[in-house]
């Protein structure tokens, strides 16, 4: 579903390489109707997702051998219970691997993070690129 | 039993709650991931969409009774609620969560109160035709589930 239209440099390149059927992908949410709608999304396009409802437990999962076992983390910015952010953090500085950060809802357009030059963005509905925003909104 | 004249009584009504504002285009993307896999997606993310935002308008009450004015508070539980919104295409329920949000920016207490009243309303309604428009799903047929109807 992340099939590339146009494409632009490296990040085109990361998606198209990164995003291949079976793709193990981590989502964190606290809402348990986007968290459905996006497990059975991500089932459609031949991933593997694996939900999770708070940062707290996708952190420590991360941190106790799960970073071997997942390709791509996908977060929602704006839950309760832990700030998106510190977790967003979190992944960067301490894991390697690429993030797609979102404020929530499955229409927003979504930041992607890869462990190239910053933030590229990825409408929902898996277009790609969108357009390029600075961070947040 | 004349099924097909059911179905098309389906598509009569789901058309309706599009022509209305009630549902948008995500509804229709949620139809789209149903298939042999998963036979009953759009009704299960119906039900927990319920289930979900009448709990978080409950706390959303409670909350506007108990923290006075927090409007910071009030304003993270809403982004809760619209998220759901927007996962199902509850499009008129979404617009009422921004106008709550709206008015949380601008400290009005009264319109967030008019808000939740508004969104109240919308839950209750759409809640009452998705349910008829499920049960008259389920009376077309099981074909009439796991099929979009021509509209």
């Amino acid at each position: 579903m992340v099939s590339g239209n146009q494409r632009k440099g490296k990040e085109a390149t990361l998606v198209e390489d990164k995003f291949p059927q079976g793709m193990r992908v981590l989502v964190v949410d606290d809402n348990p109707v986007c968290l459905k709608v996006l497990e059975v999304l991500l089932r459609s396009c031949k991933y593997k997702p694996t939900m999770v409802m708070d940062a707290s437990t996708a952190m420590k999962m991360l941190k106790e051998g799960g970073e071997e076992k997942i390709d791509l983390v996908i977060t929602n910015v704006r839950m309760q219970n832990m700030d998106g952010f510190d977790f967003l953090e979190f992944i960067n500085l301490e894991m390697d691997l690429p993030v797609i950060a979102s404020p929530g809802g499955p229409q927003m357009v979504v930041m992607a993070y890869g462990p190239s030059d910053g933030p590229v963005a990825v409408e929902q509905d898996g277009r790609y690129p969108a357009q390029e925003q600075g961070a947040g909104s | 039993m004349d099924y097909s004249n059911l179905r098309r009584q389906a598509a009569s009504m789901k058309k309706g709650l599009f022509d209305q504002g009630h549902l948008d285009e995500q509804f229709r993307q949620v139809e789209d991931l149903q298939d042999e896999a998963s036979p009953n997606f759009v009704e299960e993310v119906a039900v927990l969409f319920f289930k979900d935002s009448g709990r978080l308008i409950s706390n959303l009450e409670q909350a506007l009774e108990k923290y006075p004015r927090d409007f910071n508070r009030w304003d993270a539980y809403m982004q809760q609620l619209k998220g759901s919104c927007s996962s199902i295409g509850a499009s008129r329920m979404k617009s009422e969560c921004m106008s709550f949000k709206d008015n949380c920016g601008k400290g009005n207490v009264e319109g967030c109160m008019g808000c939740l009243q508004k969104l109240k309303r919308e839950h209750a309604i759409l809640r009452q035709k998705l349910e008829s428009y499920f049960q008259l799903l389920r009376q077309a047929g099981p074909t009439g589930a796991a099929t979009r109807p021509v509209m």
